[in-house]
């Protein structure tokens, strides 16, 4: 399901309002809205699930302005399916809770029983069917609130900090669950986050907000590759961002270099190598970091207590963060020839 | 006053006919009250907690000043609408029980319509938005917050049956206090001091009390079921 | 989100009010049998709290097919009903207001049907010393002195109405004297309620002799003042022009001066040592000739 808002105003509890928003949500993909708390990325999940209605502007759900007559509205926001950031479950079980949306479409019986099973197998939850709404934890919660959004098959999913309350093994399952219904039933998802790499991990489009506006939009890569603003740039500096170009396996191919990588990845993936994690020497080093490339430096910039510096290694450029008495004792400067190496484990692959 | 305590509880253990039908058609009759102004404006505030509309929360207000309209003020009223020279004499509904359960109905359509507001208010949004989002519609949204304040609900019926039950305004001036007919615990404790039956007062007085206090308990209760304890 | 449209409150209580006509009789109390015709009595309160109405009821029920719904009020307030046609039946004490009555034509005849007397009744010592004098010379000096309390009905009653025309015959403005001190008490109760007060302050009252004798035992007030033509009080029924009920109301009207209800109200309160409380007259001149 195509998503647009176009110059949405909306004020929504005081703190957050929109001033002339606009927000692109092409068929099919994953969109992270992202930005820090209070700029306005879940009143936008309100509008684009059509729980509000904007103070002015207009919402274009595959390229039709929104309805206003209740009914046809409704018809519209039943293809659509929203996670809240701090779900409230009904009164009952959590298998009542899953199915609950089911049950709202006039679903019963044999498929209401179905497809809830299936949503609670999928989410994990199979053992926690039976429990009662208000014994659960956050996380708990929040799994069972994606099951009841699941079991809808919804055109567009709208998951507000999906991640918040997960542990750290369960986010994974979370992030293919949400990029396999992406892919397997072309359901379109926004995501909000004030968290990079979550957006990272699941989107491949990006809208960035500040302050009720847009300030930048586009492919992942793109804006990470020149962000617009500070919030942005400062992640963008301290994390490499590769785009995988060959290779299979363990053994991938970024541009000439050749990386490895903790897991399989498939070309198209990003890898993310934090700059704090990446080190430097001017001859060959000795460690057991098994990613190590020789180039030049092409730029030295003062950085929180330190300097960020970035290396050309062949047509690959890789930045670090290195302290002021490493730079001095290196005798770092543009031009030199260093050695840039990073262990396995310090990177990441993201979609 | 010693002789007066005795004699008034010999007569609530007898049974005593009087004293019994006396409370029996109290109840009856507030009950009623309750469960029409219930049915009534119940769903009237419901209407306005969840539709929006200009000058709602002055409206609320309103409804919340109103808890405390004297009873007498309705049952002039009342009896100004029902009396036979009234725009509804000619159901000739004056000095009947039907006209104390609609006086009575009316004086604690405020009392249900606030706490009824103030119920769903207490429910959150995060229910309706949890059942939004996930395709219901309004209606059902709606229906689903009036469910899950449940046994808060306990309590709004409770309390409008409590200021039904004890006011004697709406009774006396629309009921008439008729024997057998019309006459209340209130308005018959009026008339026992009034005729110098001191003993039926207080035996009256005492079957209000456990009354009274039986509905603060349930209502008690009500409200700590309605928070899970 | 639309927007709710509020109905006026009046319609709103319009609506009620219907709303319970239809929801209600079918678990109404004390219906006994539905079709049974009900008779509407606003009756003075004086004659209701002697507890004579509750004889006289028993007896009318058992002889006709219908049900007294008696409604206490000062004879005032009880004509205003009958004037409005929200009682079929008014029982009142007070000549003057009910000869306007008729004169509106409320009601086509008044039908006296029993009397007592009014007294004055005070504290046993008598502390204001008005004892011997007559009706109006004793309100005089209660007025004169000033320092005794006395507890008006104030209630727009037929007793009520009767002190006020006392206070005229006596030379003096009923509405100056409501003002004249704190010695005049207005009450706004019934008579049983006006004698509980006068007994509580160790004030004077005027009061019938009926609910007086029936609430003595519990008093300390003693008749002070029992002789004078001004003292009448004569009981009257009239049926309403605009009775929902005019068959019932002139049944009962019959029966309060027929030979049954004659008997019964003569017989009341006779079992007791000290008066008759009433005495019927239907039919005579209601003892204006007070030879005492």
């Amino acid at each position: 399901m195509e998503l647009e808002l176009v110059e949405v105003h909306h004020r929504y509890d005081r703190s957050a309002s929109l001033q002339g928003l606009d927000l692109h949500v092409a068929s099919g993909t994953i969109h992270a809205v992202m930005g820090a708390t209070g700029c306005g990325k879940s009143t936008v999940l309100r509008l684009a699930g059509l729980l509000t209605k904007p103070a002015s502007g207009l919402i274009l759900v595959d390229g039709q302005p929104v309805p206003s007559r209740s009914r046809a509205r409704l018809a519209v926001r039943r293809r659509t399916a929203t996670v809240p950031q701090e779900p409230t479950l009904l009164r009952g079980s959590i298998r009542q809770n899953v199915g609950w949306g089911l049950r709202a479409r006039g679903i019963r019986g044999t498929e209401l029983r179905e497809r809830t099973a299936q949503a609670l197998d999928l989410l994990q939850l199979v053992d926690l069917a039976d429990r009662r709404h208000d014994s659960l934890s956050g996380g708990e919660r929040k799994r069972t609130a994606l099951a009841a959004a699941v079991a809808v098959r919804p055109d567009l999913l709208l998951l507000d900090e999906p991640f918040s309350s997960s542990h750290p093994s369960l986010r994974r399952s979370l992030r293919e669950l949400i990029l396999a219904i992406n892919r397997t039933l072309g359901t379109t998802v926004i995501v909000a986050t004030h968290d990079v790499q979550d957006a990272l991990s699941l989107a491949g489009a990006l809208t960035v907000m500040d302050q009720g506006r847009a300030v930048q939009a586009g492919a992942v890569d793109e804006v990470l590759q020149q962000p617009h603003c500070a919030f942005i740039a400062e992640f963008a500096g301290t994390v490499n961002l590769l785009r995988v170009t060959g290779g299979s396996g363990t053994s991938c191919r970024v541009g000439e270099l050749v990386i490895q990588t903790p897991e399989a990845v498939v070309p198209g993936t990003f890898l993310a190598i934090p700059s704090g994690q990446v080190l430097l020497g001017v001859s060959e080093p000795t460690t057991s970091a098994r990613n190590r490339y020789p180039g030049h430096i092409v730029d030295l910039q003062p950085f929180e207590y330190g300097f960020l510096v970035t290396v050309a290694c062949a047509d690959v450029r890789i930045s670090a963060v290195v302290t002021r008495g490493s730079v001095d004792e290196l005798e770092l400067a543009p031009g030199r020839e260093v050695w840039v190496y990073f262990k396995v484990s310090a990177v990441r692959s993201y979609l | 006053m010693r002789e007066l305590l005795v004699e008034a509880v010999r007569r609530i253990a007898a049974l005593d006919p009087e004293v019994m039908d006396i409370t029996l058609r109290t109840l009856l009759l507030s009950s009623s009250a309750t469960v029409l102004s219930c049915l009534l404006f119940g769903p009237l505030a419901a209407t306005i907690h969840f539709t929006s509309f200009r000058g709602k929360g002055a409206l609320i207000g309103l409804v919340q000043t109103l808890y405390s309209v004297p009873t007498v003020l309705i049952g002039l009223l009342v009896y100004l609408v029902l009396s036979r020279s009234g725009p509804l004499g000619g159901l000739g509904l004056l000095f009947t029980p039907q006209a104390i359960v609609a006086g009575q109905a009316l004086l604690i359509a405020p009392v249900v319509m606030g706490l009824a507001i103030t119920t769903l208010r207490g429910v959150g949004s995060g229910v309706s938005d949890t059942a939004l989002g996930l395709g219901a519609s309004r209606l059902q949204a709606a229906l689903v917050v009036v469910q899950q304040a449940r046994h808060a609900w306990a309590t709004v019926v409770l309390m409008a049956f409590g200021r039904a039950v004890s006011e004697v305004g709406v009774a006396m001036m629309v009921g008439g206090n008729i024997r057998g007919h019309t006459r209340t615990l209130t308005t018959a404790i009026s008339l026992g001091i009034g005729r110098g039956d001191n003993a039926e007062a207080v035996a009256l007085g005492i079957m209000l009390l456990v009354v009274a206090l039986a509905v603060t308990f349930l209502a008690n209760v009500a409200g700590r079921l309605s928070r899970g304890t | 989100m639309t927007r709710s449209s509020i109905a006026g409150p009046g319609r709103m209580l319009s609506a009620l009010l219907l709303l319970s006509v239809v929801v209600l009789p079918a678990h109404a109390p004390a219906q006994a049998k539905p079709e049974t015709p009900r008779v509407r009595v606003a009756t003075t309160t004086s004659l209701y709290d002697t507890g004579l109405w509750e004889v006289l009821e028993a007896a009318f029920e058992a002889g006709a097919a219908c049900d007294l719904d008696l409604i206490c009020a000062g004879t005032g307030r009880a004509l205003e009903w009958g004037a409005s046609g929200d009682v079929d039946v008014v029982v009142t004490h007070s000549p003057t207001q009910e000869a306007a009555f008729i004169a509106a034509r409320h009601g086509r005849e008044r039908v006296a049907f029993a009397y007592n007397y009014f007294l004055i009744v005070g504290p046993a010592t008598d502390p204001a010393e008005i004892g011997d004098l007559s009706p109006e010379d004793a309100f005089r000096m209660l007025s004169e002195k000033a320092t005794h309390p006395f507890v008006s009905r104030g209630d727009d009653s037929g007793t009520h109405t009767r002190e006020r025309s006392i206070w005229k015959a006596a030379g003096l403005d009923p509405v100056r004297i409501r003002d004249s001190g704190r010695w005049y008490v207005e009450a706004g109760l019934g008579m049983g309620s006006t004698l509980s007060m006068a007994a509580q302050l160790g004030a004077y009252t005027l009061t019938d002799n009926g609910t007086f004798l029936a609430y003595r035992d519990d008093l300390d007030l003693m008749p002070i003042v029992i002789r004078g033509e001004a003292l009448l009080n004569v009981y009257a029924v009239i049926v309403c022009t605009r009775a929902a009920n005019p068959e019932g109301a002139a049944a009962l009207s019959a029966f309060l001066t027929g030979d049954a209800g004659q008997d019964l109200i003569g017989a009341y309160g006779c079992e007791s040592p000290g008066s008759r409380l009433f005495t019927p007259c239907a039919g005579t001149d209601c003892g204006s000739d007070p030879t005492r």
